[in-house]
């Protein structure tokens, strides 16, 4: 009798020893021919973190914290670029960009001394981040030097610098925020507004060359809305070569931006648009129709054809990655990643 | 000299043991509210009277206030409470109830019968409710909208404030310094006669709240302290009674916060030197009038909620003002027989800057409950039943009504043996907030206000003898709420509250308790154990985020004369952080003990005390990454005098 008691009270103290444990993380895949989805995680919840589907389609979750030890990434991943064998995790409301081995995602170190990083290009053995700093003045360029992950110059640009783009050795930077398109000289650290726009967010190049634009217009916030559209430059970034308007409605203007070189997809009112590149005027009806519940991502994928669109949901749930076919928009299939993506990195 | 100086020093020092002399049972499981008369003067309203025949209530005693909430926040006498998690951000912030899987805005706060809530959020911060300063005060858990209207769906809270009219003068002073160089200090004097009594209160807080945590978010798990923590907070309550002849009463309440927190950035974020300032005015005044077996009580209340959140990038300011009118009548023609009717009247006003245009919304609703007991003649058998309607309305809307009717049976077995059971059945309601309908962009007019119905049912056991008590009991419930307000993204980029799924609460508890008194030893054992199942219909039945699912919480209670020692373990399952339960908060084990001597001389007490919070130094979360402080201590003085020659002691 007094055994069975003290089975009882060892099964009691094993079974509450199980409820507090971990959840088994995946083991670190190996992070090639696949597909990094950025998960940004819920605002003040310091949940962001990184998923990788493998070219067999299964999906490893939580891979930052499986590849080391627990690790919090931290609050609000907001990219991922990979360099030279280095994934740079920019996470916005940390301040801070993430550096990881490409192969294993180990954390080598941290490089702190931004505010409110967003997106970053490469060039020339540099770093360009771009940081909003905060949501009323101009925001920056950080220049980092990528051999020793230090903070080497800075650039102002324009409000609420987002995405950006290598055009020879100058940098096209969106600002967001106001109407300004900066070419920046990457030798003098010299800007030219290349634009009257307004709100230019997202920027991709087609395989003519020329780089596209597209400017979200200014919401129903702003105090004025106006239309939003899409914006073509010559491969130089010194010639618009064509503008093309999408439009607004109230509370929703258009957003992210992929192209597969020919043809370019953008959101609008919930729905994929497709447009082809070499036409000035806007498409009347979606390619997609309502893919997500939260439009929260998108890119193209090339291995196979693939558009990738990320359905953030409620932002309090694992949110959701729709793969369609990019020439008919049929989806493929669903995967569920990390809260809140917002993504794509192919590698 | 000395006798000036130790008298000095002492009435320098301040207060939390001193509301609470009178150690009783550390947590009590009313089976009934009995029409306990104060003195003369006592409040006749209606939550004097058993309307909750059949829900489960707790009285929280001076002894549960003493051990936990010391003159600070409600929120850790909560805590110990059988169905209640707290969701705390860290260590004096925000701090919300969560009873039976339902939150804050699903518990509704009563100040001596005015609900509080704040009406932008529907909700109020336990940190921000000073224990100490109330000497009734009762959680009523489960539906209860019939009771105390909009928004008790997953309980109630009582505060209240009764004077004693044989009281001439008396004061209480407190001093407490604890870790994090935390100081509270605690002032609060009753004073007048027969006719008029005055309460004044004054409560001051402040902490450095650097408190160490393991930083999970940097490599090697190194241990830092907590940045832009530190907060100060101060309250002044303010009480006057007056008891006229003819059964004439009148009060005037005013209650004034102030508290000025800074947010520390959960694990792994930037200190973006978040603020956030809280500062509300209460003002109440009361007129009622007893002839008999009837009372008649208008209440008039003003409320101001001020709330500033500031970071480096944001400011953001609301300010909310409510106007109540509260009339009720009551009938008792005996012990028998009890009504209480009436309705409740307000309205609410804002130039909050997110609402666009300045707002002013009507609400109000009317009720009314009956309560009947019955008794066999030999007194073996009692029984309770009480039924009772509220229908509420408001600018927008016309809710369903909310209904209840419960019934306690309690028999006699032999002398000092019995067994009780309750039965009941309730719906509840909760109106949108000012944020769900006005909020700009995304506030929806078109919401529904949420309906929800429960029923529960108990089943206790209790022996009561002169030495020695003991007592079990058991009780099950299960409920729905439709309409479920939740706030979510939308394809125009912003987030907007709809009507959005059905929620399913359902739970078992159990628990015990024991106390034995012999000569000057007394030894209080309870044990409490919670299973809550609280979740979403519409998704796959998933349990609802921040809820565990199992929770055990006791207390041992050791006191010889005027020394004791008290030992408050509590054990929370994981909690879910998303609502798909694909990530969650491991489960946690807390111990906290304290332990304190009260010297009484012959007009006055000085009481010692102590607190070791988290004594196992336990690395645990209420809300994901936001890390809980580990070992830490408080300890304090407090002295009170009264002055009471007239008065027959109790």
């Amino acid at each position: 009798m007094k055994n069975k008691f003290y089975l009882l009270i060892l099964a009691v103290i094993f079974s509450m020893a199980i409820a507090g444990c971990d959840e088994t993380n995946n083991p670190p895949g190996q992070f090639t021919n696949g597909v990094f989805v950025i998960n940004e995680g819920a605002f003040g919840s310091s949940n962001g973190e990184v998923s990788f589907i493998k070219s067999d389609n299964s999906v490893n979750n939580n891979q930052y914290a499986a590849a080391n030890g627990g690790l919090i990434l931290g609050d609000v991943l907001q990219s991922m670029h990979i360099n030279n064998g280095n994934a740079y995790l920019l996470v916005n409301n940390s301040n801070k960009v993430v550096v990881v081995d490409i192969d294993d995602l180990k954390n080598t170190t941290t490089i702190n001394g931004f505010l409110l990083p967003r997106f970053m290009v490469s060039y020339n053995g540099k770093g360009y981040i771009s940081e909003y700093i905060d949501f009323v003045n101009n925001g920056n360029v950080m220049i980092v030097d990528l051999s020793t992950n230090a903070i080497v110059d800075s650039v102002q640009v324009g409000k609420l610098p987002e995405q950006m783009m290598m055009v020879g050795s100058s940098l096209l930077v969106a600002n967001s925020g106001d109407t300004t398109l900066h070419l920046v000289n990457t030798t003098t650290l010299a800007k030219t507004n290349i634009g009257d726009i307004d709100y230019p967010k997202y920027i991709t190049k087609t395989s003519d060359g020329n780089i596209w634009v597209l400017y979200t217009g200014k919401p129903a916030w702003s105090g004025t809305q106006t239309d939003g559209g899409l914006l073509v430059l010559n491969s130089t970034a010194t010639a618009i070569v064509k503008t093309i308007n999408i439009g607004s409605t109230a509370f929703n203007n258009p957003s992210q931006l992929a192209t597969d070189g020919n043809n370019l997809y953008y959101e609008y009112l919930g729905n994929v648009y497709k447009i082809d590149k070499s036409a000035t005027v806007a498409p009347a009806s979606p390619f997609i129709t309502g893919p997500a519940t939260s439009f929260y991502g998108m890119n193209y994928y090339s291995a196979n054809n693939t558009l990738f669109v990320a359905d953030a949901k409620n932002f309090v749930s694992s949110g959701v990655v729709k793969r369609y076919n990019a020439s008919t928009g049929a989806l493929i299939d669903t995967l569920n990643v990390g809260v809140a993506p917002n993504g794509f990195v192919f590698n | 000299m000395l006798k000036w100086l130790f008298s000095t020093v002492f009435l320098l020092a301040g207060l939390s043991n001193l509301f609470a002399q009178v150690v009783t049972d550390s947590i009590k499981k009313t089976d009934t509210i009995p029409i306990t008369v104060l003195n003369t003067y006592i409040l006749r309203d209606y939550q004097g009277y058993d309307f909750t025949a059949g829900i489960r209530t707790y009285t929280l005693s001076p002894t549960l206030l003493r051990d936990n909430s010391s003159i600070s926040g409600l929120s850790d006498a909560l805590q110990t409470v059988g169905g209640v998690y707290m969701r705390s951000y860290g260590n004096g912030m925000n701090n919300a109830v969560t009873l039976r899987g339902f939150g804050p805005e699903r518990t509704s706060t009563l100040w001596n019968g005015i609900p509080i809530n704040n009406a932008g959020l529907g909700q109020l911060d336990m940190n921000l409710m000073p224990g100490g300063f109330f000497n009734s005060i009762k959680l009523i858990e489960g539906s209860s909208s019939t009771q105390y209207g909009n928004g008790a769906q997953g309980g109630s809270l009582l505060l209240e404030y009764h004077p004693d009219f044989n009281n001439k003068f008396n004061i209480t002073l407190q001093q407490e310094f604890g870790s994090f160089f935390s100081w509270n200090t605690g002032v609060q004097t009753n004073y007048g006669n027969k006719i008029f009594q005055g309460r004044t209160a004054f409560l001051r807080n402040s902490s450095n709240n650097n408190y160490a945590y393991k930083d999970k978010a940097t490599v090697g798990f190194p241990t830092k302290e907590t940045v832009n923590a530190n907060f100060f907070s101060y309250q002044i309550i303010q009480d006057l009674f007056f008891s006229f002849k003819k059964n004439w009463n009148l009060s005037f309440h005013g209650w004034f916060n102030y508290t000025d927190r800074r947010i520390p950035p959960p694990l792994g974020a930037a200190n973006n030197n978040s603020q956030q300032f809280d500062q509300n005015i209460r003002l109440m005044t009361q007129l009622w009038k007893q002839i008999r077996f009837h009372g008649i009580k208008l209440q008039v209340a003003y409320l101001q909620d001020h709330l500033n959140f500031r970071t480096d990038a944001f400011n953001d300011s609301s300010l909310i003002h409510s106007g109540q009118v509260q009339l009720q009548y009551t009938y008792s023609s005996s012990k028998v027989f009890a009504l209480i009717s009436g309705g409740n009247f307000s309205v609410n006003y804002s130039e909050y800057q997110y609402y666009g245009n300045p707002i002013t919304e009507f609400r109000g609703n009317v009720f009314i409950m009956t309560n009947w007991r019955f008794r066999s003649k030999s007194r073996i058998t009692q029984a309770k039943l009480s039924a009772g309607m509220r229908q509420q309305l408001s600018t927008h809307y016309i809710s369903y009504p909310s209904a209840h009717i419960g019934m306690d049976l309690t028999q006699h077995i032999k002398e000092g043996h019995s067994i009780t059971a309750c039965l009941a059945f309730n719906t509840a309601y909760r109106m949108p907030t000012l944020n769900d309908l006005y909020w700009v962009p995304g506030g929806n007019p078109n919401l529904k206000p949420e309906y929800s119905w429960n029923t529960e049912a108990s089943f206790k056991y209790k022996m009561d003898l002169p030495w020695i008590d003991l007592s079990f009991d058991v009780m099950g419930y299960f409920g729905r709420t439709s309409n479920w307000i939740q706030w979510t993204p939308t394809i125009f980029g912003y987030w907007e509250p709809q009507n959005l799924t059905e929620v399913q609460s359902a739970g078992f508890e159990g628990g015990a308790s024991f106390s034995l008194k012999k000569k000057k030893w007394k030894l209080n054992l309870q044990g409490h154990y919670n299973f809550t199942h609280a979740t979403d219909v519409n998704n796959n039945f998933y349990q609802l985020i921040y809820v565990p699912q199992h929770s055990v919480k006791g207390t041992l209670e050791l006191k010889w004369d005027e020394i004791y020692l008290t030992i408050l373990p509590s054990f929370y399952s994981k909690r879910f952080t998303l609502s798909d339960n694909t990530q969650f908060i491991p489960s946690f084990f807390l111990l906290n003990l304290q332990a304190g001597y009260t010297l009484k001389l012959t007009s006055c007490a000085i009481g010692f005390f102590g607190r070791l919070n988290n004594v196992t130094h336990a690395d645990y979360q209420m809300v994901l990454n936001r890390p809980m402080p580990g070992i830490n201590f408080s300890a304090g003085i407090n002295f009170y005098l009264d002055i009471q020659p007239n008065r027959q002691r109790r």
